[in-house]
């Protein structure tokens, strides 16, 4: 019996030695996870401070590899933490620096909004902050003077202006340092007295960088104020920029559609869009059908759970011809020679997943994420129930096509483990991972700490994952050097574009 | 009893004292003088007339009867020893002067003693430097032939027949009672020289006022030593059984297998007429006969024993009721004696809380081999029990914990092959402390059961201890006690 006892024993270590399990394999697979999260840095993982709130990605090109940045922060008062989002090849989920939660030269109410550029003057890789109860931005970069700090204008600040409630990075048509555009960055003040400026851009000037507001010539049309709590841009050409900013216009205008030019940052206003009684309009800017013309995407009430969301898109074919009177602001064309030139996406029930009260429209951006040549509309919902857990958010991505987005059923981007209250879809960028094609990156704001989710995969076509490639990077065989200067690509406030 | 030998009212001496056939003496010297006989028989037959004459003599000297006298001057005769052959007849004649060929042997004395004579003459010429001739060849009353002269042969001429056949042999009769009246006849005539006879047929009839007359007819052959016994009360006509078998301690069973045994070696008076018997000895192959007595006569019976196909095992040990199984087939407990096949066996001891004994053993053919065992308390192993069913619930909940792992990685994987898992998933993070939970159950199951191999292992207590004795036959040995007789195996050590 004794023999017996010692085989069956002796059976159970080799078996032992056969099946023990490897916990690697959970790392790698997490490694390999096809949606990368990035946890909120430092002071910001701190319950409640929603960092992620506010996020903005900047790209350039440094030998020969695109990497991208993303800054963030949890709204006025809170650090701006810059992250190395993409170095080419993955995703960067460690904060390169923090700013301005404790420098005593950062303005009071930092981290508001957030904007990005390749290049500011002599210094490059920036990100900008807005303190709008100070009337101040600040301003960090990886390179050049002070990079070691912020820097803050204007001195003395621009008190109760607002200025720097949103801000938006426009190139401006030069190229200061090799493969990084140079910017201009509108930024908004939407409660500047009469006579005072309502837009200020921040641009280099040959050896300094210098806060100017926009060139006197622009004025606001009649009976619109508030000019600027949500501003959106998109490239028309080379040479101007569409840029939409909410504005309060009595109740019937949600946005001002304007123009601008590159070179001088002159502007003219074209037309005001259709908002319904809002208290919060969100817009996008991007084109989703493909006609080199921007759509606009407004989302009516946005802020509010009590109405069925939906989403107003407008074809950029409706974008009048020629800059308004003076004064005035005319509505958008509705009808063209193409036909209707407004559409509307409302929030459609999916499995697992709520429209009832989820803030369908609370944060969009419109950016190519699947490299088909149309932009793809994302539409957060922070407050949709995912499965029985509450608010835990999503993202709706709207493919675009010839038909414009909402002509096909939407990918929703969720958290595979998501967090009661998390609010993923808050706010909304992308990054740009290789030539014509962007990663979409989500806040979850209310978790604890808040996390950015990085979907890799749209599950759009071309964009779906599978065993093989969980991840569904392009690496760019060409470098993005001969690709052309990269373009900076920011989000702004709540929304984006 | 009485040994009669009659002729014409001649008797013999009683040979022993009157207490059944037990005349071991004279039985013992008939014996005797028949093997004598009987020798010298099959050297005449051999032409070794002179080895020949020997044993008659012999026999003679064992028991003084005629006959040997008579073979034992053939013998000489025939050798070519007329002197010592003529001696030997002259004894013949003088120990029995009334034999009914008295006339016939002393012719043949006077004509040996011529031939003596003869042959001295002849020897003396041959060799007149007076060397001795050749012994016996010379008259033994010291007559020599006168010089010059050659003695006269008489013309008789010697029996046709000088040939074993023509030995003289003996027949005895014993009779019970001893007063019985015995009368030999040969051809219709009273023999006179008995017991000293020719070969030939003879009626013998025994007679005593008391009982049946009892005629028997007794066949003679020559140079033969026949013993006939007569029983009158058993009216039974008596033979003899000799019985010897190569082994020690055999028993004799006649006609009764049941019965009383006899020790062999065996010798008896038993009635004539066919009998059975069983030769048995323990260890040994019984060996059965047929055998028929003839009458005075004795059957010579040489048997050779064969050693039983199987032997016998007996263990002893200090802890009785332990079980005993021989090829793994169970077969009692100590104490235990029992048959098995010769051979090698393999013998194992078992009994709670000692420790197991198991050896081959070789049993021989017959024999019995014992074996002394010394069993040892056995190591407990409770321990080595515990903690190997420690070992086998770790391992069986380190094996659920890996099939749990493994579902939830697959369903992980599932998951990113679907493009929605995120890399914080708190389900990866648990699937990580689920493998390390699998993997340290798994050690835990693997030292449990090394330490439970230990503890089998490990055993400070020496092993039982078993002697094999040498084998050794065994005996059926009667028995007789207070309470009745029967048959025991005794043994020691």
């Amino acid at each position: 019996m004794q023999r017996t006892q010692i085989g069956f024993l002796s059976l159970l270590l080799v078996t032992l030695a056969l099946v023990g399990c490897d916990p690697t394999k959970f790392t790698k697979i997490a490694d390999g996870a096809p949606v990368r999260v990035i946890e909120a840095p430092g002071s910001a993982r701190v319950n409640g401070t929603g960092f992620g709130s506010q996020m903005a990605t900047y790209s350039s090109v440094q030998g020969g590899v695109l990497v991208s940045r993303l800054a963030g922060s949890g709204g006025g008062g809170t650090q701006v933490s810059v992250f190395p989002i993409f170095d080419g090849t993955s995703v960067g989920e460690s904060a390169l620096f923090d700013y301005c939660l404790s420098e005593a030269d950062c303005g009071v109410g930092i981290g508001a909004s957030v904007a990005g550029v390749a290049a500011l003057a002599d210094r490059k890789l920036c990100a900008v902050s807005g303190a709008p109860a100070a009337g101040q931005i600040v301003y960090r970069c990886e390179s050049g003077a002070d990079s070691s700090r912020g820097l803050r204008l204007p001195l003395g600040g621009l008190p109760g202006t607002g200025m720097g409630t949103a801000m938006v990075a426009v190139p401006d048509g030069t190229t200061i340092h090799s493969g990084s555009e140079n910017v201009r960055v509108v930024i908004s003040a939407p409660t500047a007295a009469a006579g005072q400026s309502s837009l200020y851009y921040l641009r280099d000037s040959a050896a300094s960088t210098s806060l100017f507001p926009v060139p006197p010539t622009f004025t606001l049309p009649t009976g619109v104020a508030g000019l600027g709590d949500h501003l959106a841009i998109a490239p028309i050409d080379d040479a101007r920029t569409l840029l939409v900013a909410t504005a309060n216009a009595g109740g019937t205008k949600s946005a001002v559609v304007l123009v601008m030019n590159n070179s001088d940052a002159s502007l003219e206003v074209r037309a005001c869009l259709d908002g319904g009684t809002v208290a919060r309009t969100v817009v996008a800017a991007g084109d989703l059908n493909g006609d080199g013309l921007p759509e606009i995407a407004v989302a009516e009430d946005g802020n509010s759970p009590l109405r069925t969301p939906t989403v107003n898109v407008f074809d950029g074919r409706g974008l009048p011809e020629t800059a308004a009177p003076s004064g005035t602001c005319p509505p958008w064309n509705t009808v063209s020679t193409s036909g209707a030139q407004r559409s509307t996406i409302t929030c459609e029930e999916s499995s697992g997943i709520s429209c009832t009260g989820n803030v369908f429209g609370y944060a969009m951006h419109i950016a190519d994420v699947n490299a088909d040549g149309f932009g793809e509309l994302m539409i957060g919902a922070p407050f949709a129930a995912v499965g029985d857990t509450g608010s835990a958010g999503v993202v709706y991505v709207y493919p675009g096509g010839v038909g414009g987005a909402g002509a096909l059923p939407p990918a929703v981007l969720k958290s595979s483990d998501p967090s009661a209250n998390g609010n993923l879809g808050r706010a909304i960028t992308t990054f740009q991972s290789s030539p014509g094609r962007w990663e979409i990156v989500a806040a979850e704001t209310g978790s604890s700490p808040a996390h950015l989710f990085v979907f890799l995969c749209s599950g759009l076509n071309g964009d779906a994952a599978s065993s093989v490639a969980p991840q569904c990077l392009l690496t760019s065989a060409t470098p993005m050097v001969d690709a052309g200067p990269s373009r900076t690509d920011a989000s702004v406030g709540d929304s984006g574009s | 009893m009485r040994l009669w030998v009659l002729t014409c009212g001649i008797a013999l001496a009683c040979l022993a004292p009157s207490t059944g056939f037990a005349q071991n003496n004279s039985e013992a010297q008939l014996d005797v003088a028949r093997n004598h006989m009987e020798r010298g028989r099959d050297f005449f037959a051999q032409a070794r007339f002179t080895e020949a004459a020997q044993e008659f003599l012999a026999a003679y000297e064992v028991q003084p009867f005629s006959a040997f006298l008579f073979n034992a001057g053939v013998a000489y005769e025939r050798h070519g020893e007329p002197a010592r052959a003529a001696e030997l007849f002259r004894s013949y004649i003088e120990r029995d002067p009334e034999a009914s060929d008295a006339s016939d042997v002393r012719a043949r004395i006077e004509r040996l003693r011529a031939q003596a004579l003869a042959a001295a003459a002849a020897f003396q010429q041959a060799n007149p430097d007076g060397t001795t001739p050749p012994d016996g060849t010379t008259p033994p009353d010291g007559t020599t032939p006168p010089d010059g002269t050659t003695p006269v042969v008489p013309t008789t001429t010697p029996p046709a027949d000088e040939t074993p056949a023509s030995f003289k042999s003996l027949l005895y009769i014993e009779t019970v009672p001893v007063d019985a009246h015995v009368t030999i006849l040969h051809e219709g005539q009273p023999v006179t020289n008995a017991p000293t006879v020719d070969p030939g047929d003879y009626t013998v009839r025994v007679e005593h006022p008391d009982y049946n007359t009892k005629e028997v007819t007794i066949r003679v052959r020559p140079n033969e030593l026949l013993r006939y016994v007569c029983d009158l009360s058993r009216a039974e006509t008596i033979g003899f059984m000799s019985v010897q078998v190569n082994v020690e301690g055999a028993r004799l069973f006649i006609d009764d297998h049941e019965g009383a045994s006899n020790q062999i070696p065996y010798r008896t008076p038993l009635p004539i007429g066919p009998h059975h018997i069983w030769i048995e000895r323990s260890g040994y192959q019984p060996i059965e006969r047929d055998v028929t007595i003839e009458v005075a006569r004795q059957l010579e019976l040489r048997e050779t024993m064969e050693r039983l196909n199987n032997g016998r095992i007996r263990v002893i040990g200090n802890v009785r009721g332990a079980t005993i199984y021989i090829d793994n087939n169970r077969v009692g407990a100590v104490p235990w004696e029992g048959d098995v096949s010769s051979g090698s066996h393999n013998v194992r001891v078992e009994a709670d809380g000692m420790k197991d004994w198991d050896e081959a053993v070789e049993v021989s053919r017959g024999q019995l081999t014992p074996i002394r065992l010394r069993m040892r308390p056995s190591v407990s192993r409770g321990g080595a029990w515990v903690t190997a069913t420690f070992s086998a619930l770790s391992l069986g909940g380190a094996i659920a914990l890996s099939m749990l792992t493994d579902n939830l990685h697959d369903e992980l994987a599932a998951e990113s092959a679907a493009g929605t898992l995120a890399s914080n998933d708190s389900r990866v993070q648990r699937g990580f402390w689920m493998s390390i939970g699998a993997d340290a159950a798994y050690g835990v199951a693997a030292g449990l059961a090394i330490l439970s191999i230990y503890y089998f292992i490990r055993d400070p207590l020496p092993d039982s201890e078993g002697t094999i004795l040498e084998p050794r036959d065994w005996a059926l040995l009667p028995t007789m006690d207070a309470h009745g007789g029967g048959a025991a195996f005794r043994w020691s050590f």
